[in-house]
């Protein structure tokens, strides 16, 4: 099931992406779509059942560069994908970084190819979405987006999430019953690496590394990578890395 | 004059060389504190240094030089550079083992125990004076071989410039260790010792001017390569600019006639307008591929040419894809070597294809460049370094040891992988350092 946001001031486009998705997805699983005018009215009523979000850049009041770093303090975890008549980026795109741009005088051919890109992904964003854990004895559900990284802790792992949803368990150790390398089974195909004996990372979450220091940076927390791993992180790190358009070369 | 005037007079110069030539290394690796920017504060604090080694020499005390003049140039790297600790420690040592290895060396080459006060090391006195400089030079060119084999230091040279301008201090320190032994056995020193340690001494500031000449020359020449590489981005700009000018007024040519058409009822006449209108979006938009003028161009030229020679070339380059924090000679070393690479491969295949994809990972964290091509023949390696394909070599051989380098330098990482007809760099530059 694709929950699909569209948010466009052209309704005309709004209508066309649409049946471009639905041919794109050649039947593949329900689509329910959801439709805004404008920035401030996705702002009000996106949910996060939205796995993936087609958001125009060019928009009057909320433009799409700003209604996209609000969704992110948000924390939207769906695909998001602008849209755009005009090809160079601003720096604030750059910032912001979708997942995929697209461009609304691209050829239908190639505008298809694309959306089967971002179904793919969200199917991927899909495929594990969610991991059991506890916290205080009490079991909760966690979204595997929401993992920076696991650590070793007695009896299995400690998880530790992004700043915002730490903030939930604060004071407390979220932990999952499964030892790192059960983790790293489960999590198969997921990008998560090892740089040490003792961490588990999401490399979706890796903003820096420095070979020399040794050590990788993840939403303002600082790793070591170990010396007998570095060889091993960095080809994998590469591997995440080419996945982005691996089926398009 | 008196020898122990002339001893003095060397002292003080060989004192003055030796801080000159630590604050050099420093130099070329830290950048100057913002006290210290000013010529005439940065003089004040070289001459201080001086005046203190000078001191601490003319004590003759072997064990005090060792314990004041490591301290020196420990007060010197951190009061005047900035930097983090760790490359404060690592320079400063470097720094302090180039100045000691080069008398223990030139001592142990001569038999000379090391726990004798310098004005006694020799009986006879030109020897001793022709060596205090000899000392110097080869902390001279110790330092010159370290600053140029670290690739962080901003005092490198080309290979070839470097291998002509050591010939100097080479040269000069032959002399240094020559002539003593071709000139006649004299206790006493003369007037023409005099006059030769003189010419020492020029041969000495000789060297250092011919260094800071050398390094003025090569930043010249890379100031040269940036006027150029601003230039071809100025032209490119230039270009795009006058295109899109070309578009916009045969765009309102287009609406003119659409709304002429439109006005008689004319469908048929509209529908075949734009499409010519598509088509002049679409020839436009291929010349504006990437948003960096510079590498734009290269990948346009580079692309016309690769399909002249047969090549099937795809480029993708992701709107938002940003290589902006790269100097534009990084940009065109590493861009050139590795796409010519890649199409002189693929037109050896005959139809052989290149696939080109630029574009960010992690929310704009990291620059992603694949190429990935087809090549004929065997991959040879030496060393776990790529030589060739070709029967006539060359192939993925230099070319992508300096883009690897360069990629380095930027903080990135570079992969090569190949299978039996396929060839593929990978490279991921985090950007947030460079922000």
């Amino acid at each position: 099931m694709y929950h699909i946001v569209i948010c466009d001031d052209d309704r005309e486009y709004i209508e066309e992406l649409k049946e471009m998705i639905v041919e794109s997805s050649g039947g593949r699983g329900d689509i329910c779509f959801e439709e805004y005018l404008s920035g401030l009215d996705l702002l009000e009523g996106i949910t996060d059942e939205a796995s993936i979000l087609f958001l125009d850049i060019q928009m009057d009041g909320l433009d799409g560069n700003e209604t996209a770093k609000r969704l992110r303090e948000k924390n939207f975890q769906g695909v998001l994908v602008q849209c755009s008549g005009i090809y160079n980026p601003t720096p604030e795109t750059i910032v912001i970084s979708p997942y995929r741009y697209l461009l609304k005088q691209d050829s239908r051919e190639k505008t298809l190819a694309v959306i089967d890109e971002i179904l793919k992904e969200a199917d991927r964003k899909n495929q594990c979405f969610a991991l059991a854990g506890y916290f205080r004895r009490e079991k909760i559900m966690m979204k595997i987006s929401d993992i920076l990284y696991f650590t070793r802790y007695r009896g299995g792992s400690e998880v530790h999430m992004r700043e915002e949803k730490m903030r939930r368990f604060a004071g407390g150790v979220v932990r999952t019953s499964e030892a790192l390398e059960e983790l790293v089974q489960k999590l198969d195909g997921l990008d998560f690496a090892m740089p040490h004996n003792s961490y588990l990372v999401n490399l979706r979450h890796v903003k820096d590394y420095d070979i020399k220091q040794g050590s990788i940076d993840l939403n303002d927390q600082t790793l070591f990578i170990s010396r007998s791993k570095k060889k091993d992180f960095m080809e994998r790190m590469m591997g995440y890395m080419k996945m982005k358009y691996e089926r398009n070369m | 004059m008196e020898f122990e005037a002339v001893y003095k007079i060397c002292v003080i110069i060989s004192c003055l060389f030796e801080i000159y030539m630590v604050m050099d290394f420093y130099g070329a690796f830290h950048e100057y504190r913002f006290w210290f920017l000013s010529p005439v504060r940065k003089l004040l604090a070289f001459f201080f240094c001086v005046g203190l080694n000078i001191l601490t020499n003319f004590q003759n005390n072997s064990f005090l030089n060792l314990a004041v003049v490591p301290a020196l140039y420990l007060g010197i790297i951190i009061f005047m550079f900035q930097g983090s600790l760790g490359s404060y420690f690592l320079h400063w040592i470097a720094a302090a083992f180039v100045i000691f290895s080069s008398e223990f060396i030139f001592l142990m080459l001569q038999g000379i125990p090391m726990n004798i006060p310098t004005d006694q090391l020799f009986q006879e006195p030109f020897v001793m004076l022709s060596s205090i400089f000899a000392v110097k030079l080869v902390s001279f060119i110790l330092f010159l071989i370290l600053k140029q084999i670290s690739k962080y230091s901003a005092k490198r040279f080309d290979v070839k410039i470097f291998g002509c301008y050591i010939i100097v201090p080479v040269a000069t320190l032959g002399s240094l260790w020559a002539i003593p032994y071709v000139r006649q056995i004299n206790k006493t020193i003369t007037a023409a010792d005099i006059i030769l340690v003189s010419f020492y001494i020029l041969m000495l500031i000789g060297n250092i001017v011919l260094f800071y000449m050398f390094v003025q020359y090569n930043y010249i020449k890379e100031q040269e390569v940036e006027k150029e590489v601003a230039l071809a981005k100025y032209r490119e700009q230039e270009k795009i600019e006058k295109q899109q000018r070309v578009l916009v007024h045969n765009i309102k040519h287009y609406l003119k006639q659409i709304a002429a058409y439109a006005a008689k009822g004319a469908d048929e006449e509209i529908v075949k307008i734009v499409g010519e209108l598509q088509v002049e979006f679409l020839q436009n938009e291929s010349k504006a591929i990437c948003a960096n003028g510079l590498l734009n161009s290269i990948l346009l030229e580079w692309r016309n040419r690769a399909e002249e020679q047969g090549v099937s070339v795809d480029i993708f380059v992701e709107a938002g894809f940003n290589i902006d924090f790269m100097r534009g000679i990084d940009i065109m070393a590493v861009f050139g070597n590795l796409l010519d690479n890649a199409g002189e491969a693929a037109s050896q295949c005959g139809g052989g294809k290149v696939g080109v994809q630029l574009f960010m990972q992690n929310d704009g964290a990291f620059s992603v460049i694949r190429i990935k091509n087809d090549y004929t023949g065997k991959i040879k390696q030496k060393n776990g370094v790529l030589i060739s394909t070709k029967k006539e070599g060359g192939y993925h051989g230099i070319g992508i040891k300096n883009a690897k380098e360069i990629i380095q330098r930027n903080g990135g990482y570079m992969q090569n992988e190949y299978s039996d007809h396929t060839y593929e760099t990978t490279i991921m530059i985090p950007i947030s350092r460079k922000k």
